[in-house]
């Protein structure tokens, strides 16, 4: 009766040293959908994804507040395990990070960390994370050369399989387009939508235009706080805050 | 105008080091003409004050060799696992004090380690091995070594420490620790850049003179055992230079096993070279 892939954000703060970046953030991310959390540079977007899987632990001087639930459990616990918490919700960057290694070191890496395949079982866990992101037909003849050889777009595509090997239960995304061309963007906005009703996705950005296209809920932050949060159509037709209506309408951002 | 005044100060200094060049290899040219390169090179013998002299490369090469890799031998493990403490697994105070006071380490004049080796381990070394001497390529090597260790680290963590951070990031965020992600990610991404280091502080090894001079013992001789005196190319040019009467046949063989060693670290640099340039690449 536990749907996997909740993510419950409750009074959640957080700190960098002094300097608050996400204040009292109050969501419900619903679970096997995609939302967008979009902003104004410096809002607290990227602070509040990298919250969910607390990469914000690599950070010094981090502080939190309040409480993230990933399947009714809080992941600020004490005795969480963080490194299971990042193998069940992946992560994908603003600039496409592949590893310097072979595309199928690349994909493997999760894989491998966490021993949940090898030999035949890995490969055909490899190739079947780079088929659900439309790339294996493109590198099949070449799974052993090096990553870095691709192109961008296929970069950032090869960095989603990557996360999908690990099998999560959330992809959180970081502004996954910005240092990439239109089409290549195009690829990784319709691949998104094939992760509805497997994956609960979070994509961060600062491009309304895409959160419209691409995302069935959708919020808005500013200065650290959410000022507003409902489904995409609501919020973009009939914004309730006046700054949300401000930010669509391209006032400022 | 302070274009040119400076593009003439660089142009001197290259001169300078073109001229060294030339009359180390002009001064070793003349050796030749009264002694064959065949028995220079394949020479088992030096024995320069001998009537007739031996002047053979292979026991100076042998002992610059022997006491390097020894030095290696020592200083690889160790400043590399160092170096990856401090990149990867130490606290940021621990490296903040720490990493300057290994490098501090470095700028220890020579003759001071020499002395440390003299002092204290060619007598534990004659004691615990129960040597006619204490100094041999095995002190010599490790006091060697000792002196290298700072270069060591130095060089491996700066390209451990110049790994980008996003590689970094992506593997916590499929979950790695912190020594999963400085062995699978940052150390095989920062090899070539620790290769790099690792072959110019060999070339610095081989060239080290005032060190071997103080501890190395001295006998010319091929051995196997690292408890036999050695006499590095170094040393040999540094102890007999100033016996031998200018113009002789022993003066100009100095000059050129000077030049065989130059040869050497010049190959050892362009090789080092190429690791960097690849570190760069990536």
């Amino acid at each position: 009766m536990n749907p996997s892939g909740t993510i419950e954000v409750e009074n959640f703060s957080l700190c960098y040293s002094d300097k608050p970046a996400v204040k009292d953030v109050n969501l419900r991310f619903p679970e096997r959908k995609i939302t967008a959390v979009m902003g104004p540079s410096g809002c607290g977007k990227s602070t509040l994804l990298r919250s969910i899987n607390r990469m914000n632990d690599l950070i010094a001087g981090v502080k939190t507040r309040g409480k993230i639930l990933f399947d009714g459990e809080n992941i600020y616990d004490s005795g969480a395990d963080i490194y299971r918490l990042r193998r069940r919700i992946g992560m994908v960057f603003q600039k496409p990070n592949p590893f310097p290694m072979t595309i199928f070191d690349n994909i493997a890496y999760g894989i491998r960390i966490h021993k949940l395949a090898k030999g035949a079982e890995l490969s055909r866990r490899v190739e079947s994370a780079l088929s659900a992101v439309n790339l294996l037909d493109e590198v099949s003849d070449r799974l052993n050369r090096s990553a870095m050889e691709l192109s961008g777009g296929q970069q950032q595509r090869l960095c989603i399989a990557r996360a999908l090997a690990a099998e999560p239960e959330v992809l959180l995304l970081d502004e996954p387009t910005s240092a990439l061309d239109p089409i290549s963007a195009d690829k990784i906005e319709c691949l998104l939508q094939e992760f509805v009703g497997k994956l609960t996705v979070i994509i961060v950005t600062h491009n309304v235009a895409q959160a419209a296209r691409v995302a069935e809920y959708s919020g808005f932050m500013m200065l650290g706080e959410m000022v507003d949060f409902g489904p995409t159509k609501e919020l973009f037709t009939n914004p309730k805050n006046r700054l949300t209506e401000c930010y669509l309408n391209g006032k400022f951002g | 105008m302070a274009k040119w005044s400076l593009g003439i100060i660089a142009g001197f200094s290259l001169f300078l080091l073109a001229a060294i060049t030339v009359m180390l290899f002009a001064e070793a040219f003349p050796f030749f003409r009264d002694y064959s390169l065949y028995d220079f090179l394949l020479g088992r013998y030096w024995r320069p004050v001998d009537e007739p002299p031996l002047f053979g490369l292979l026991p100076l090469l042998w002992g610059s060799l022997l006491v390097t890799v020894i030095a290696m031998l020592f200083a690889l493990p160790l400043g590399i696992c160092t170096a990856l403490y401090f990149a990867g697994v130490a606290p940021a105070w621990v490296r903040e004090v720490f990493k300057p006071i290994v490098e501090l380490l470095g700028s220890i004049p020579s003759v001071v380690y020499g002395l440390f080796g003299l002092a204290v381990l060619a007598p534990f070394a004659q004691k615990v091995f129960s040597l006619p001497i204490g100094q041999c390529a095995a002190v010599a090597g490790l006091t060697l070594g000792l002196m290298a260790v700072p270069i060591v680290v130095s060089v491996s963590e700066d390209a451990l420490s110049s790994v980008p951070k996003a590689l970094i990031e992506a593997s916590h965020a499929l979950g790695a620790t912190r020594w999963e992600t400085l062995m699978r990610v940052v150390f095989p991404a920062a090899k070539s850049g620790i290769i790099a280091g690792v072959l110019l502080s060999f070339g610095r090894a081989i060239g080290e003179t005032m060190t071997v001079l103080m501890v190395a013992g001295g006998a010319a001789q091929i051995t196997a055992s690292p408890f036999a005196p050695v006499r590095p190319i170094t040393f040999t040019i540094a102890a007999e230079m100033g016996e031998t009467p200018v113009g002789s046949p022993h003066y100009h063989s100095l000059f050129a096993i000077g030049a065989v060693l130059f040869v050497i670290t010049l190959g050892i640099n362009i090789l080092a070279n190429k690791y960097a340039r690849a570190n760069l690449d990536k």
